[in-house]
């Protein structure tokens, strides 16, 4: 099934072997990723991937700053889920402290997180087209994120990084106006999808270019630990919002797409069917939002709302030690992961007892897709590369922290 | 096989192995000696029971009192029951551990990552060198004793230079030690 | 610019330094540098909705060779730091960098060991553009400043 030659009897040659480093500055939009190749031909007999170019030192900032201070630092990891980021952090203190969310809050997130899901694989989808050279399928679902982004501007303030999460809730509850807007949205986007079904799922250049390349099995997933659409893609039914549900997800109706081939094109085929799911959820939660509150009213943990102010000498004092100091969970580890767009995003979380976390250890979804790829690339072509990247769907922010 | 029989099982096996056992927020975390490691981890890999067949995280805390060590997290998941184990060691500053890449592939740039942030050296490993930090950084950055190297902010009009991480102090409760 | 048209053949006059200024400002070619997360509002601004292609820029190069301006899009790394020089070496002259964002202006909220606070440590700034990240909008007028600078360069 694979395309991958397995016969290297006759290749290697030290005559012909050629040296081809694929630099850390290249024009494929999924970041600095530098890959050395070994060629003989145009077939790759060895890759290596070199990353470290985008490394932040995001662990160990996070230790000199307050619980708080972490919810914008963690956010720019993984820049195009940001809000799968911020569900998980503010999850794991939520548990380790043990305070209760209010259902309203809980739909809200579950809406945004959906919303982002689609716009990650919207642009996943646009910039694959373009390393093929398929211009217009980036212009359609460019403009189509465009919408998105509008929304979460609508709500938050912030195109990419809404910063809306707080522990306990959300920052604040949405404006009347953003209901109709996501009806709207929600009119308009399956028309968007069966364009963007019919402009590729049966189109002879990409079915071509996508099948066979970068076959990944079952027994691969397991060594290499691969999850997300990848795992999917390979028969497993693994989904995190099915088996350990977060934020109310058990309470929601939607079906995980499982293909068996697992080749690039099935992994396409996964994502664009996953984006159809997360309408449908977005849908569900819409029709389930009731009126109340959106964050708990746990005053050692979150900020009291702005009128109890002029009244009550508790909230001012409240006020005055969450700002100064911070909040303060008890001492403790713990490991909680949410379904980001490209897999299981995970948390590990260990806390002394002081008002700054002790360590923060964010297990991303991408570093593994990455390694993976020194298995799987070499016996294909040189054209494939581009393919291989484009369908492991890597983000280095989150790779190299 | 839930987790109190997986215990016993693993207790069975090798005597001594397990040297720490916590319970917590619905997790389960097992502290193993360094000569049982490889064994252990065989053990719960080995299929179909206990079936801890996937490794899906392998990272480090690093710890300054009572010594100078770093703690090795291994975080198991089992792909036909979803319960999930966590075992750790720690290793001392020169301490080196015993590899894992014989049993996942995968652990390969993981044990790179604890080895260039934390220092931590790893017999058996194919290819130990760097990852994230250039190749030729001295220094293991996320140990406690390496400093953040923080650049000072100037402010105008004599206002002293400010650092970031000391703008909101850290606030230890009273009856809490670190 | 003055212009003068005859009827059966019409002409263009002006300063000759004054012409080959509005060409260059009118199509500078950017060099693609996208590291992080403003290479997404980058790439944004290259979309449907902000269209950069009217000035004259939807052709992002791929070798620093054949482009004039290199928008540094993203947090700069110790490891990233030699490339980034290279590729600012490999320019041709005339050549202008923008920061784009506040990690390549200043280092950002990033303040550790592992980025450079602000790209003009290593390579010669003309443009600054603070956001986190900046707005499509932001970029486009941060490039008509850029225009407007290079029309009130000396040749």
């Amino acid at each position: 099934m694979s395309r991958a030659i397995k016969d290297f009897s006759e290749l290697g040659a030290p005559g012909d072997v050629m040296e081809l480093n694929l630099g850390p500055q290249h024009p494929s939009t999924h970041g600095v990723l530098r890959i050395k190749l070994k060629l003989d031909g145009e077939i790759i007999l060895s890759a290596e991937p070199v990353i470290g170019y985008l490394h932040t030192g995001v662990e160990k900032e996070c230790e000199t700053r307050t619980y708080w201070q972490v919810f914008p630092l963690v956010d720019r990891l993984d820049y195009l889920s940001g809000p799968a980021e911020e569900q998980a952090f503010a999850n794991a203190v939520e548990r380790l402290m043990n305070v209760d969310v209010p259902e309203r809050a809980q739909i809200i997130r579950v809406m945004l997180l959906e919303l982002s899901r689609i716009a990650s694989h919207l642009l996943w989808l646009g910039t694959s087209a373009l390393e093929l050279n398929m211009t217009s399928v980036f212009m359609y679902c460019l403009a189509e994120r465009e919408k998105i982004l509008d929304l979460f501007e609508e709500v938050s303030g912030a195109r990419m990084f809404p910063n809306y999460w707080r522990v306990g809730g959300l920052a604040r509850d949405l404006n009347p106006e953003f209901e109709g807007h996501l009806r709207s949205f929600i009119k308009d986007f399956p028309r968007t999808w069966k364009e963007l079904d019919s402009l590729l799922t049966n189109n002879y250049v990409w079915v071509e270019r996508l099948t066979g390349v970068a076959v990944i099995d079952k027994e691969l997933c397991q060594q290499y630990m691969c999850t997300g659409p990848i795992i999917r893609a390979a028969g497993v039914p693994y989904d995190i919002r099915k088996i350990y549900p977060y934020s109310g997800y058990q309470n929601y109706k939607f079906d995980i797409p499982i293909f068996q081939e697992g080749d690039s094109y099935a992994r396409y085929l996964v994502r664009l069917e996953e984006m159809r799911q997360s309408l449908s959820i977005v849908e569900q939660a819409l029709k389930m939002l009731k009126p109340g509150p959106v964050l708990t009213s746990n005053r050692k943990v979150a900020l009291p709302p702005r009128h109890e102010l002029a009244r009550s000498m508790e909230a001012v004092i409240h006020q005055f030690k969450l700002v100064s100091e911070g909040i303060s969970p008890p001492e403790g580890e713990l490991y909680v992961c949410v379904e980001s767009a490209r897999g299981e995003l995970g948390y590990y979380l260990v806390s002394d007892g002081t008002n700054r976390p002790y360590r923060v250890r964010v297990r991303s979804p991408s570093f593994p897709h990455v390694e993976v790829l020194q298995r799987v690339l070499p016996g294909h072509i040189l054209s494939d590369i581009v393919v291989a990247i484009g369908s492991m769907d890597p983000i280095l922010g989150d790779v190299d922290r | 096989m839930n987790h109190s029989e997986t215990i016993q099982k693993l207790k069975n096996s090798f005597p001594n192995a397990v040297v720490n056992e916590l319970h917590a927020f619905e997790e389960v975390s097992l502290e193993i000696r360094k000569e049982d490691l490889l064994a252990a981890l065989a053990l719960l890999k080995s299929h179909p029971e206990p079936g801890y067949e996937v490794l899906m995280d392998l990272t480090g805390v690093d710890y300054l009192q009572p010594t100078k060590r770093t703690k090795v997290v291994y975080w198991l998941h089992n792909p036909t029951t979803f319960q999930r184990l966590r075992i750790f060691l720690y290793a001392a500053r020169d301490e080196s551990l015993p590899s894992v890449t014989h049993l996942w592939e995968g652990a390969n740039w993981y044990e790179r990552e604890l080895f260039d942030l934390f220092g931590v050296k790893f017999e058996g490993h194919p290819d130990l060198k760097r990852i994230l930090m250039p190749d030729d950084w001295i220094g293991h950055p996320l140990r406690r004793d390496y400093a953040l190297t923080e650049e000072p902010v100037e402010f105008k009009h004599d206002v002293k230079p400010k650092v970031p991480s000391e703008i909101i102090k850290p606030y230890v409760k009273s009856n809490q030690r670190l | 610019m003055g212009l003068t048209q005859k009827e059966s053949t019409p002409f263009l006059i002006g300063k000759r330094d004054k012409l080959i200024k509005w060409a260059q400002s009118n199509s500078l070619w950017p060099a693609q540098f996208g590291l992080a997360c403003c290479a997404i509002e980058m790439m944004s601004t290259a979309g449907p909705r902000y269209d950069i292609a009217r000035f004259g820029m939807e052709v992002f190069r791929a070798s620093p060779r054949q482009s004039d301006v290199m928008i540094v899009a993203g947090r700069v790394s110790q490891k990233m730091a030699p490339v980034l020089k290279t590729v600012y070496d490999q320019m041709l002259e005339p050549k202008w960098v923008i920061a784009m964002g506040d990690c390549a202006s200043t280092g950002g909220i990033y303040n550790n060991y592992a980025i450079v606070q602000g790209v003009d440590k290593i390579v010669e700034v003309d443009i600054y553009l603070a956001g986190c990240p900046p707005r499509p909008e932001a970029l486009l007028d941060a490039l008509i400043m850029l225009q407007k600078k290079i029309q009130g360069e000396e040749a």
